[in-house]
């Protein structure tokens, strides 16, 4: 590498590559200067260095634009304990809030319109089932009847089978277990 | 160090992709508000900190991305690279300038990262600057001007990877970050003349392989458009005399 001032092609030669940078000094830089304003093999070596390193330059005009960095930094601050505080919710997938929007508002315009669709029968509809109606609790008296038969409000069973629990001859409230959910009614 | 909670964005007045780190700022006046800024989030503020980054996100990416091939590589390096800062905010030394810092750092994790693909590419040769072998691929057709552009970028991209890292780092920040070659010796941690040294062989390197391609792809064109056999150019390792002197 020439420090000197250059006297010959070999000299200038071996100095084009930081001549074509302004990275010589500055009497070495003018001495190159004008043994190539005399040497035209010179001059087109200088110029084929000139175009590489422009070639190289115009990486620079074509670097993607920078990704912010904090949010990342950040977080994993956090994560490591040397920050304190939430970490920062990453934004990387930008659809997710408004997706979930939407989301919600089919939801809700789907069940307004279940709930005022005219195809949708009563019958088509589920009822409540409900339970037996809630038992008075009387103590018992000795020799008393039954609760069973006191009390007007013990309903019948709306599930399972009951055992023919009452006595012979006396009308059995127990109804038959309905198989058509929609008979089911209070 | 812990570092008291603060907002947990971005700090207040910070734009995403704003100007850049030194607008409006000197030299001397750029260092002096960084090196405040280093000092108050020392002390545990982490909106000075969340400034630090805001300035030199943008710088620490060129750097990166230009040695680095990958978005995601080159972004993963800088976020490393400012994680490195935090961790060592206190053993920060004020006789020099934080960007000097923060290139020194994102300069040697690309370096580290070339060198360990370069090594994971290698099947045989110990050298590892070794170029990778390039295959052409001769079906393709010719490019439109559209796409010349981006194909010119191609190529310089993958000349400049057929460069040893210490060729890469001393070319990228001489060339596209404009750095003299005293604070890039500053980075590197060498002389100033072992930088125009590297400089010096960094550009002729980088010629050669470019003209090579430039002929080879000549040589291709020609031969399909004659329908003969594309000519091989022996091409020997560039970097062969890139040992440190």
């Amino acid at each position: 590498m020439v420090m000197e001032i250059p006297e010959n092609c070999v000299d200038v030669q071996n100095a084009l590559h930081l001549y074509v940078g302004d990275d010589l000094e500055p009497e070495v830089l003018r001495a190159v200067a004008r043994h190539l304003d005399g040497c035209a093999g010179c001059r087109a070596l200088a110029e084929d260095a000139s175009a590489a390193r422009d070639a190289f330059r115009s990486l620079g005009d074509r670097t993607p634009p920078a990704p912010p960095v904090w949010a990342a930094v950040r977080s994993e601050l956090v994560r490591e304990g040397l920050v304190a505080g939430a970490p920062v919710a990453r934004r990387s997938s930008w659809w997710i809030v408004p997706a979930a929007a939407a989301a919600s508002v089919a939801a809700v315009l789907v069940t307004l319109a279940l709930r005022g669709d005219p195809a949708v029968t009563p019958q088509d509809r589920v009822q409540p089932i409900a339970g037996p109606r809630p038992v008075a609790l009387q103590p018992v008296q000795p020799g008393s009847r039954s609760l069973v038969e006191e009390s007007p409000s013990f309903g019948a069973p709306v599930f399972g089978s009951v055992p023919d629990a009452a006595p012979a001859g006396q009308r059995t409230s127990v109804r038959p277990i309905p198989t058509d959910p929609r008979e089911i009614v209070r | 160090m812990s570092i008291t909670d603060g907002d947990p964005g971005n700090p207040p007045g910070a734009t995403t992709g704003g100007a850049g780190a030194s607008a409006g700022a000197t030299g001397s006046e750029a260092k002096e508000r960084d090196h405040d800024l280093v000092r108050r989030a020392t002390a545990g503020e982490e909106a000075a900190f969340a400034e630090l980054v805001r300035l030199y996100e943008r710088r620490a990416w060129r750097v990166a991305r230009n040695m680095v091939p990958g978005d995601e590589d080159a972004r993963d390096l800088v976020q490393e690279a400012f994680l490195r800062v935090f961790r060592n905010l206190e053993r920060f030394d004020y006789q020099h300038a934080f960007s000097t810092w923060l290139y020194r750092i994102v300069s040697n994790l690309a370096i580290d990262h070339l060198r360990r693909r370069r090594k994971t590419w290698s099947t045989s040769s110990v050298d590892e600057d070794d170029a990778p072998l390039e295959m052409e691929d001769e079906s393709a057709p010719a490019p439109s001007a559209a796409l010349e552009s981006s194909e010119t970028q191609d190529e310089v991209r993958a000349c400049l990877e057929t460069l040893a890292p210490h060729f890469q780092s001393v070319l990228v920040l001489r060339e596209l970050e404009g750095l003299p070659c005293t604070e890039i010796a500053e980075i590197v941690g060498a002389t100033h003349v072992t930088v125009r040294w590297r400089l010096h062989r960094g550009r002729k390197l980088f010629q050669e392989e470019w003209e090579r391609r430039a002929r080879l792809r000549e040589s291709t064109r020609g031969a399909l458009a004659d329908g003969d056999e594309p000519k091989n150019e022996h091409h020997s390792a560039p970097g062969a005399e890139s040992t440190e002197d």
